[in-house]
This record gives structure tokens, sequence and C-alpha cells, in this order.
């Protein structure tokens, strides 16, 4: 079968870019990944006016050809038909903020001096128009040669004339292609960027009607969030009403999905014969995923927050306002992004640290990114917590969970800031790589968009707990089930994964960890979220010897764990490396297995060794 | 022996002679006062480093553009966030040292 033509979408950072992809493809986008580097590849299908398909890719934002990341070096590779496993684009789709002409034209007029076909989006024209700057289109297609559309892709406005536009440029409409032939042999484009940049500010002033100056309510926003005082206290209230909601806003949906896996098992266990499948299912499959599964709700409220920060425009403040805490530490304010993306999971926050120039600034964020408590541990700690830390209302609207749940996070932060400090003056000594930014204008986060975010996060959520986590809590249920032991023997220690367990049990015993504990580390070392799984597996086999039947898990923790030993399990989470995936996220971002085993090695020393201090002040504060 | 007493009198007089400089004609990015709308003059390029150097030209940091001071922390510092053109970019104060800019008249009131 033929291949539909290709159409890249290219601009600089802050064009609008993916929310215009979104309105051209709707729902029909895939994300995979180019081979050999880690940049993520968004594809989404397209029907032209005629009816023919064409498949559009959306590329990293770049400033230039000149490219200063790895993000920057696809989006080249692509457009000059460098880039492995991509084939040259048919045509190129050039997105340029209308506000911000002066610099996003330079950039256009570069890709359009390669020589492929393009149109140009015009893209935010209202945001421009609110903002007291009346454009003329027709001026910027005669100076660039190419066809140019106004767009606004968050309204839907301009998308029919896009299309129209791109169904002339790939099947060659002869009006299309002359106009373009007209001026692609200028000759007069140069590649040095000041020049072109220059050239860029003349026919920005050429195409601009009339301006009034810069709006102003944006940098009202920006003396509130940007304010010595104010600023800094906005951010940590916006952290704390963040990680309120996490617990406070899932209360009712974690109910219905509990309901939903009681009466699966309820179900199974009404149709089914007691025996081996029946165990598999309720004790090794059930009990295992739901138990991840009731934390999608805190996963996706997490995400849900983040996207609508990033997409507001408020990040880029954030990294602002943290540059001169970071730089204390030997990092930049640009690490503050990729970071508080690990808050949700380390693997897009270490590959979020690609904008990162400097090597060494780029390396050490990798290096403390997995101690932002990342969504996986929440099931851990929600379970913790709800089992041995009262709910109790501390202050108004402040409840003792949640005041834990928030030092648990802060813990991680000093971590890794203490941990940056230390690498930056042992393994990673160098100069740090300073900060530069370009502050986009606020906007409103567009539902569809913040919709589309989460919809990809579930997908991945739901794909990893229905294979990773389900094969690897049935592996844990057989290693439990068998062989059975004889009565009078608890089944699960006398199981194959109870004497595994007892052989580490010596290891662990001294920071405070049982036998349970010891059992659930060995599967958690492929994701975290395991453990609350291999406990509530352990807890169900053992429950059939219970004659009192089905008790919860929260009920078993608090029969069988001192306060202590759950204190230290928590600090344990604080700092244990325990998930394959960033394991090999980093091996793939820093070419090697040098930096995963130090990472590795440094996290579980300082989990051992700060989970027994732990242990050992709870225990002789009486606790 | 003379080496400490040269050093003294430099101490002394560099900054009155720094202040007078500055007073005339090269204001620096990272001493305009806020919100007062000026040119950038000439920018150090030799300064910086290179990636920044490049970092600060794709951002149309150049001769005669218009800019302007937005925010800068008060306790010093912290990073400066200034508009060029009609975009805000955020920069350490070691690269807006090397940026020096002239301020663009008042208006007659």
């Amino acid at each position: 079968m033929e291949l539909p033509p290709l159409v890249a979408m290219v601009g600089n950072p802050n064009a609008g870019k993916s929310a215009l992809f979104n309105a051209l493809t709707g729902a029909r986008q895939k994300v995979g990944n180019y081979p050999g580097v880690t940049v993520e590849r968004h594809s989404g299908r397209l029907a032209l006016d005629d009816g023919r398909p064409v498949e559009l890719v959306d590329l990293p934002g770049a400033y230039s050809l000149d490219p200063a990341s790895p993000d920057e070096r696809v989006t080249r590779d692509v457009v000059t038909g460098a880039q492995a496993g991509e084939r040259l684009p048919d045509a190129l789709l050039v997105v340029i903020d209308a506000s911000n002409l002066d610099n996003h034209l330079r950039f256009a007029m570069q890709l359009i001096a390669l020589g492929l076909p393009v149109v140009v989006a015009l893209n935010m024209v209202d945001l421009a128009e609110r903002d007291g700057l009346v454009l003329d289109p027709a001026v910027l297609e005669r100076e660039l040669g190419v066809p140019v559309v106004p767009t606004v892709a968050v309204r839907r406005r301009g998308i029919d004339l896009l299309r129209g536009q791109l169904t002339a440029l790939v099947g060659g409409s002869p009006a299309a292609v002359g106009l373009r032939r007209l001026r692609a042999s200028d000759g007069s484009v140069d590649d040095d960027i000041v020049t072109l940049q220059r050239r860029a500010r003349a026919i920005a002033a050429a195409a601009t009607v009339s301006e009034t100056p810069v709006r102003r309510w944006n940098h009202m926003l920006d003396s509130v969030a940007l304010h010595p005082l104010f600023g800094p206290v906005l951010l940590v209230a916006l952290l704390f009403v963040m990680f309120q909601a996490v617990f406070s806003w899932s209360e009712a949906p974690i109910g219905w999905i509990e309901g939903a896996f009681a009466a699966a098992e309820a179900w199974l266990k009404g149709v089914l014969p007691d025996g081996f499948l029946r165990s598999l299912l309720t004790d090794g499959v059930i009990a295992g995923v739901g138990a991840v599964v009731v934390f999608l709700p805190q996963i996706l409220i997490l995400f849900l927050f983040i996207l609508v920060l990033e997409a507001s425009g408020y990040m880029v403040r954030a990294a602002f306002l943290m540059d001169r805490l970071m730089a204390q530490v030997g990092l930049s304010g640009r690490a503050f992004i990729p970071l508080l993306s690990s808050f949700a999971c380390a693997v897009p926050g270490i590959m979020a640290t690609r904008t990162i120039e400097d090597e060494k600034d780029r390396l050490t964020t990798i290096l403390i990114a997995p101690l932002m408590t990342c969504s996986a541990r929440l099931p851990v700690y929600t379970i913790i917590i709800g089992a041995f830390i009262p709910a109790r209302q501390v202050l108004p609207f402040v409840g003792l969970q949640g005041l834990v749940l928030f030092a648990l996070y802060l813990l991680g932060i000093v971590g890794a800031f203490v941990a940056a400090l230390l690498l930056r003056r042992t393994v990673t000594k160098g100069e740090s790589s300073g900060f530069m930014m370009e502050m986009p204008k606020y906007q409103m986060p567009r539902l569809r968009d913040v919709g589309l975010g989460l919809w990809s996060r579930t997908e991945i959520f739901l794909k990893r707990a229905g294979t990773t986590i389900a094969l690897t809590t049935v592996v844990l249920w057989a290693l439990l089930s068998f062989p059975q032991a004889p009565a009078g023997q608890k089944q699960v220690e006398y199981s194959i994964g109870g004497r595994i367990a007892s052989g580490l049990e010596v290891i662990v015993r001294p920071i405070g960890f049982n036998h349970d504990i010891a059992l659930a580390l060995i599967p958690t070392m492929a994701a975290r979220e395991i453990a609350v799984a291999a406990i509530g597996t352990a807890y169900a086999i053992d429950d059939t010897e219970d004659a009192s039947g089905a008790k919860s898990l929260v009920d078993h923790l608090r029969g069988r764990w001192s306060l202590p030993t759950a204190l230290a399990f928590l600090m344990w989470f604080v700092f244990a490396p325990q998930c394959i995936s960033t394991i090999a996220v980093t091996r793939r971002e820093t070419n090697g297995w040098r930096w995963p085993l130090f990472m590795i090695g440094y996290l579980f020393a300082a989990a051992y060794v700060m989970a027994g201090i732990t242990y050992w002040l709870a225990v002789a504060a009486g606790l | 022996m003379h080496a400490p007493y040269t050093g003294a009198v430099t101490a002394i007089r560099s900054p009155r002679h720094a202040a007078a400089h500055h007073a005339a004609d090269s204001l620096t990015l990272e001493t305009l006062p806020r919100r007062r709308s000026a040119t950038v003059g000439s920018i150090e390029w030799a300064r910086l480093a290179s990636p920044e150097a490049r970092r600060l030209r794709e951002l149309g940091f150049d001769e005669g553009v218009a800019i302007e001071v937005l925010h800068r922390s008060r306790l010093g510092g912290g990073p400066i966030a200034c508009r060029i053109g009609r975009m805000t970019v955020a920069l350490r104060r070691a690269v807006a040292r090397a940026i020096s800019v002239s301020p663009d008249p008042l208006p007659a009131e």
C-alpha cells in the first residue's frame, strides 16, 4: 500500500502548534518514538478536501535550524530529510504566532528557504487583535512567497482554509506551487541569524497595519506571579492546593472503582467453583490489578494540575521564581519543569530534561528526578497513611493525613536538593549553564487539549496495569501459592516466594521491615505501585486460612505492622529507585549503564539509611 | 610592597568612576530601571558563552531593538524578566550585564 503524503508541522515553541495539531487531526493521533532518541513523535491523520488522507507529524518546537537540544535536532533532521525512520515531508505547515511576528518570521524564512512546499498558519490572530495588533496577511504572503492562512486553532477558525491550502499543496495545484516558486529563488535569504532577524522585523513592520503597545494585562498578571514576595507565596499555595486536591477530589471516584472490582470479585466467586482458577483470578488478578487501578483518579488529578499549569503559561513563571534557589544547588530554573513533571512520573520528567542545554546540568537533573514523589508512590503512601495516620483536622481545611503526605513530598524535594548540591561538587562538577527562557503569554487552557493529554495518560496507565502489573502480580501469586503449605504452617511463609523473602528479611530487619515487606520489595522492583498489589495479594492468599474471611487491606496492615515500621516503609519509598521504566529511560538518555547504576546505588543507600534512622527514632520516641 | 597600596586606590576610585560612566551613556540591562523603555545599544558577545550568545540572537536581541525591564527580584541575584519586541524573555543578571541599553527620552509632561 502506498503511504499517504507526509506534512510536517514546524514552528517556534509557544506558536500554538499542538492546539492546531489537535484541531486538524482530532482524536486520530498516535504517539511514538523516533528510533535511537527518546523524542516523541506525534502524528495524526487528516482527510483532505478531495478525500485523500495525509499524515500530519507535529515536530518539536525550535528557534532555528541550528539545534541546541536533541528535540531541536529531530526537527532539523526531519525537515532536511536526514532523520532515520522518517521520510522527507511532502510539505511543511509552518506555524507562527501572530503577535510575535518579529521572532517567528525569522524561523519561518529559514524553513521556506529549504525549498519544500510550505503553507504558513498565522496562528492566534484573535489574541493579536485583542493585543491591539492588526495584520495584513496579504503583505506576508507577498513577502514570503507562500500562502498564509490566519487561524485561531482553539476556536477552529481558519481550519477549513488551511486544509484547502494543504490540498492544493500536496496535490500540486499549479497556482499554489507557482506562488511559491516566485519567491523561492529569491536568493536574498541569508543564513546568518542576525541578518535574517532584521529582515523578519522589516517584513513584520510592513505587515502590521496598526499596533498599540503590548497588552498590559499580561504584565499585570506577571506583576503578581513574579512579585518578589507574592510570587513565591502564590507558587507554594498552588502546589499545596494541588496536593490537597489529589486527596480530597479523588475520594468519590475511588469508591466507584473499588465497588466495581468488589462486584467483579463477588460475581467470579459466584460462578466459579472454589479452586485453582478462582484463586488465580480473584486473589491474583483482581486483588493485584484492582489495588493499582484504584489510584487512577489521584494520578489524573495530579496530571490535570500539571497540564493546566503548563498550558496556561504559568509553568515558565514558576521556573523564573525557582531559578535563584536552583542556582544555589548548581542547577537552573529550567530544571524546575522536568522536576515538577516528575511528580506525575519520572519518565516524562527525565525526557523533559532534553530542553536543558548544559550536559552536567542535565545529568544532575536526571539523577535527582526520581526523588520527586511520582504518582506511583501515591498508592503506597495513601494506603499506609490511611492505615496509620488518624484522619484528624489540624487546622480548618487541613487534615493531618494531607499534612503527612505534604511532608513526604517536601522530604523528596529536600533530598533532591541535598543530592544535587553533593553531585555538583563531585561527579557532575562544572559551571552552571545559566538560564534563558521565553515566557509565553498567559492563556486560558483549552478543555479539549487538557482532555486529550489526560486521555493519553489514562491509556498508558491502564496499559501498564493490564500488562506489567497484572503479570507481576500473577507471578507473585504463583510464587506464594506453591508449594501448598501443610496444616499448621503459614502459606505466605512456606511458599517459594515466602522463602525468598525470608532471605531478604535478614537484610531489611535492622531498618524495621517485617516478612511481608521483604516479600513486597521483590516484585516492587518492577514498579513502586506493585508494593500495594503485592501486599494485597499476600494477605488475600493468607485470608483463606483466616476464619473471619475477607478483611480489608487496611485492617491487615493495622494488625501486623507497628507504627515505626510503617513510617520506615514510607521513608524507604521516598528514596528507593524501584521502577524499571525510570532506570531504562535513564540508560537511554545517558547512553549507557554507568549513570543508571550510579543512580540505583546512591538511592538505595539513601533509602536504607533514612528508613533505618526513621525506624529507630520512632522506636526511641515510643511510637 | 606597592601592590596593596595601588589596589586600595583602585578600589576607592573604581566605584565612582563606574557610577559616572553608567550615568552617562552605557546603562546595561542589569541596571536599567524597571518599566523604563529603552533601546539596545551594543551587546558584548565575547562575554557570553557561545550557546548563550546564540540563544540570545535567536530570541531577537540585536542593536536598535526596543527593550524594557519588567521584573527583577529586589534582593538581587535572581533572574530578570524583560520585554523585547512583543516577547517576554527571562535571563540571568550576568547576561543582562553584557547588554548595554540607552533609555528612550521620557515624554514631555
